[in-house]
């Protein structure tokens, strides 16, 4: 037996125009910052499925610096802080990307695609969101250690862009 | 300039309300305790020098500008236990419980509203003072006043009361913005620029006990107690609160002196970071607390 089609239409389409369009934001819970012991202070945010989250900070409200690690995912985030600052600002910077699964792979992406990945930007103090960071030039051939490696290549020789001694040489090969 | 008075009144407290700021309590709070921060483990450090631009300590010194060097710490875990949760709700009071009702005509019977003066005190030439009062913050109650009171001097006075001669007793919370005017600057500045200096009619009033007259056509009578009880107040503590203002004024000059021969620096920053473990679990009651 057929189903009669057109009675059916209006429920549809009323059903269509109350779902969430595909690819809406599944609304973020705010943070909570509230004052832990000894002078510290908790960060506490439930996580959303497959959202990534960098925790921003600033001691003005006008600068803002990436806190050096990244979170991913559902459930409940636990962070401490503590500054030695009269002011201190938290906020989160979260993201629904595609392609992005797991924790590996939002450390591992490289958003703003300077040849550094998220991770290594944040943990060395740049913005995984802008290939300049700051005024010096492009954060992946900046050399805060002045040992002749870019950040690039210090990421990619695994070594420490902040320290020299880190086992490794740069060769000037001249030929004649 | 002083205006000859007019039909305007020249008036003072009544001799019989007394005015006077709440007793201070009897045990001064204790400062809090010093903070000692937990002992951290640094996993990582990411150190950076960051250009700051602070506000100064008090108007019309440069800000407090310089280059830090702003540490970021990745530390391990501390292990501080979470802080203890807000105490429940207390319960809800029913307005048909006998015992409330009771409670609440007790309270009733007790309370003695106060009154917020919000007022607007422009002081001319250190010695008269325009007033705007808003009892409660009741615009359609505005009363304009001129007193010979200078309201600097109610500086960091935030309450006082005043009984009146029938024993009434009135509370005040005082919010007040306080401006100065040199009247020989503003003509001076009106006169380079070309303009008429509009500086206000100010009628002329006697030197000594605290005096003020109404500009404000039939004033609520909440409006005249308030400004009665100002000048009673500064009456009976005016040569005090005086005394207050010069040495906070000093103390003042004094701290801007310093600040201006020893600039500040911003300090150097370091910032700690560590992802917090799980809560203890709760245990179940059972005895040696197994999970």
């Amino acid at each position: 037996m057929r189903m009669p089609v057109c009675p059916l239409l209006p429920l549809l389409l009323i059903a269509a125009l109350s779902c969430p369009v595909a690819g809406d934001p599944e609304p973020q819970p705010q943070m909570e910052f509230t004052q832990g012991l000894q002078g510290t202070f908790n960060a506490d945010w439930d996580g959303v499925a497959g959202r990534t989250y960098f925790t921003q900070f600033s001691l003005d409200l006008q600068t803002w610096h990436y806190a050096p690690f990244i979170d991913f995912g559902d459930g409940e985030h636990r962070r401490g802080c503590r500054s030695s600052s009269d002011k201190f600002f938290l906020r989160l910077h979260y993201g629904d990307y595609s392609g992005i699964d797991s924790l590996d792979d939002a450390m591992n992406a490289d958003f703003d695609g300077d040849g550094m990945s998220n991770v290594f930007e944040v943990t060395y103090g740049y913005d995984p969101f802008d290939q300049e960071s700051t005024v010096d030039g492009p954060d992946a051939s900046l050399d805060p250690d002045g040992d002749g490696l870019g950040n690039s290549s210090e990421q990619s020789a695994g070594s420490d862009p902040m320290a020299r001694d880190n086992g490794l040489l740069e060769l000037e090969v001249s030929v004649d | 300039m002083l205006a000859p008075l007019s039909a305007q009144e020249v008036r003072q407290a009544p001799a019989d309300t007394v005015a006077s700021f709440p007793e201070a309590p009897a045990v001064a709070p204790q400062p809090p305790a010093p903070v000692v921060p937990p002992d951290f483990r640094v996993e990582s450090t990411q150190v950076k020098r960051v250009d700051v631009v602070e506000a100064p300590e008090m108007p019309d010194l440069p800000p407090v500008e310089g280059t830090i060097t702003l540490k970021v710490n990745t530390v391990a875990d501390p292990g501080l236990p979470d802080p203890p949760p807000l105490p429940p709700p207390l319960p809800p009071l029913l307005p048909d419980d006998p015992q409330v009702r009771e409670r609440l005509a007790a309270l009733a019977a007790e309370h003695r509203e106060t009154t917020v003066g919000f007022i607007s005190a422009t002081v001319y030439d250190g010695s008269r003072t325009l007033l705007h009062c808003y009892p409660s913050g009741g615009l359609d109650k505005q009363v304009t006043a001129w007193s010979n009171v200078d309201f600097n001097h109610f500086c960091g006075f935030a309450t006082f009361e005043a009984t009146g001669g029938d024993g009434d007793v009135r509370k005040y919370s005082l919010l007040m913005g306080i401006g100065s005017v040199n009247t020989e600057r503003w003509r001076e500045r009106a006169a380079e620029q070309g303009v008429d200096a509009d500086v206000p009619e100010i009628p002329s009033l006697p030197d000594g006990a605290p005096s003020f007259v109404i500009e404000t056509e039939n004033p609520a009578p909440e409006c005249v107690a308030l400004i009665e009880d100002l000048h009673a107040l500064y009456r009976a503590e005016g040569a005090r609160m005086a005394e207050a203002f010069v040495a906070r004024e000093q103390a003042r000059e004094a701290r801007k002196a310093y600040l201006l021969a020893h600039p500040p620096k911003p300090k150097d920053v370091t910032v700690n970071f560590w992802k917090r473990g799980n809560p203890a679990p709760a245990t179940n009651g059972k005895e040696g607390g197994e999970p």
